[in-house]
């Protein structure tokens, strides 16, 4: 079983409206809601993949009632640690042309006793499971190197582990060498000082990565390519898509696939590929009706293998 | 019908050595009338239930059927209550605990359930927690396989 670790889910909300109009009232013509926060996009698409998962975390309020009830509903096994205070919304609002405007809540405040119960229910549950992955922000009142201690305690137990997330979280967690890192470049273009956006600085970054330890470093940029490197390869990938609508959990499809393509027993390069063509499909769809077998292997055709120069 | 078909894929669980102030807790919070006990291999050892721990609290009761008083409540008693305090799950729980397998038939559980007067019976697959069978989840299960016409 694989297990994801969101501490700072939410229930993403998407409002549709004609126009967008700042200092006005604008009356919604549809809202969409579904649970939402990296690890929870993970599970729900390795889900659907035919995958069991866990997900874990922290969650709290109605808003947390109504993730832990979508979660179940999917299929999702849950162990969730309750906190006094509310779980975020994130708004996602789009206009008739297409244009998305987010607003995403910080999270609840959570206390260091929340915290410790939290590891260890950790500590327990992932006693079942032979993966973690962790990705997403933190909540307020959690320590910033909570991913550093939650990869440390599931490689003791021998699991492997993925993390995708950023700023201190990210830079503390990698510290723990999890075994598959994508950082989360939305907001950043710098990332341990390296330009994302360069050829140079992707690969400068990586190397650096590799040499803390960690095992494969995918790096996103221009929207939907990717640079995968591990010990002995190197590729860049390259998705060739019209229909981009959601760039906010495409990294997430990506992630997924790839650990879907790995679990087909595929070498890195056709699980890069796979991964590819998952978080295309997921790029296209606002509403999560995450991607199946036969949505991926459409796209297949979609990504570019190229290499990179060794020198 | 299975199991596998109704259970609750909720594996909040309690540790053996949880005090049963916090056990209380974590069972108000996901409003839950008892919770499964794993060890560090999250193989379920026990249960341990509302009504265990009230029978706890009052020795000399006669409690049987069914519970007493709402989890809510009881997060207010249990500080009263010298009894338990410094109590573990351990001490007070149900074990073996009575599990049920994903592959199991809904109508053996369901019996297996009433006699027992359990609420919460949990789910395991070799020996380890996957989910939980609420009565409640049972009900509306025969309620829906039985539609007015």
């Amino acid at each position: 079983m694989i297990a994801t670790v969101t501490l700072n889910p939410a229930m993403d909300k998407i409002i549709y409206l004609s126009d967008l109009k700042q200092g006005s009232v604008n009356r919604a013509a549809g809202l969409t809601a579904m649970p939402g926060g990296k690890g929870i996009n993970v599970a729900l698409m390795l889900n659907r993949l035919g995958h069991e998962v866990m997900t874990l975390g922290l969650l709290g309020g109605f808003m947390g009632e109504f993730i832990e009830t979508s979660l179940v509903r999917e299929g999702v096994f849950i162990g969730f640690q309750h906190v006094a205070n509310q779980s975020r919304s994130n708004f996602i609002v789009v206009d008739d042309n297409g244009e998305i405007t987010q607003v995403l809540e910080p999270g609840p405040i959570v206390s260091e006793r929340e915290i410790d119960r939290f590891l260890a229910l950790y500590d327990r549950t992932i006693s079942n499971c032979d993966m973690v992955v962790i990705g997403g922000t933190i909540p307020p009142g959690c320590p910033p190197d909570i991913y550093k201690e939650l990869i440390e305690r599931a490689k003791k137990k021998g699991l492997s582990t993925a993390l995708t997330a950023y700023g201190e979280p990210f830079e503390r967690g990698i510290e723990a060498a999890p075994d598959i890192v994508r950082p989360d470049t939305r907001f950043v273009k710098i990332v341990l000082g390296q330009d994302k956006d360069t050829a140079f600085g992707r690969r400068n970054l990586s190397e650096k990565l590799l040499g803390m330890g960690i095992k494969t470093v995918i790096i996103a940029h221009n929207r939907l390519d990717h640079q995968v490197q591990s010990a002995d390869d190197i590729f860049e990938l390259k998705v060739s898509s019209d229909v981009v609508v959601n760039t906010v959990t495409a990294g997430d499809a990506f992630l997924a696939g790839f650990i879907d393509g790995t679990r087909r027993d595929l070498g890195l390069r056709e699980a890069s590929k796979w991964a590819a063509a998952m978080e295309m499909a997921a790029s296209g769809d606002l509403e999560k009706r995450w991607a199946n077998e036969t949505d991926i292997e459409l796209r297949l055709g979609h990504v570019d293998q190229e290499e990179i120069d060794e020198g | 019908m299975k199991v596998r078909e109704v259970m609750y894929r909720d594996v909040t669980s309690i540790a053996p050595d949880t005090d049963l102030q916090e056990a209380v807790e974590v069972m108000a919070d996901h409003r839950s009338s008892g919770l499964p006990v794993v060890d560090n291999d999250f193989r379920v050892i026990g249960f341990l239930s509302e009504r265990d721990i009230i029978e706890t609290a009052y020795p000399y009761s006669d409690s049987r059927g069914d519970d007493l008083m709402i989890t809510a409540r009881l997060t207010d008693l249990v500080r009263k209550l010298g009894r338990i305090r410094g109590r573990t799950a351990r001490s007070c729980m149900s074990e073996p605990p009575l599990t049920a397998g994903e592959e199991d038939d809904i109508e053996d559980i369901t019996s297996k359930m009433l006699m027992n007067g359990l609420k919460v019976m949990p789910v395991v697959r070799d020996k380890r927690l996957v989910g939980v069978v609420r009565r409640a989840d049972l009900a509306a299960t025969i309620v829906s396989e039985n539609p007015e016409d």
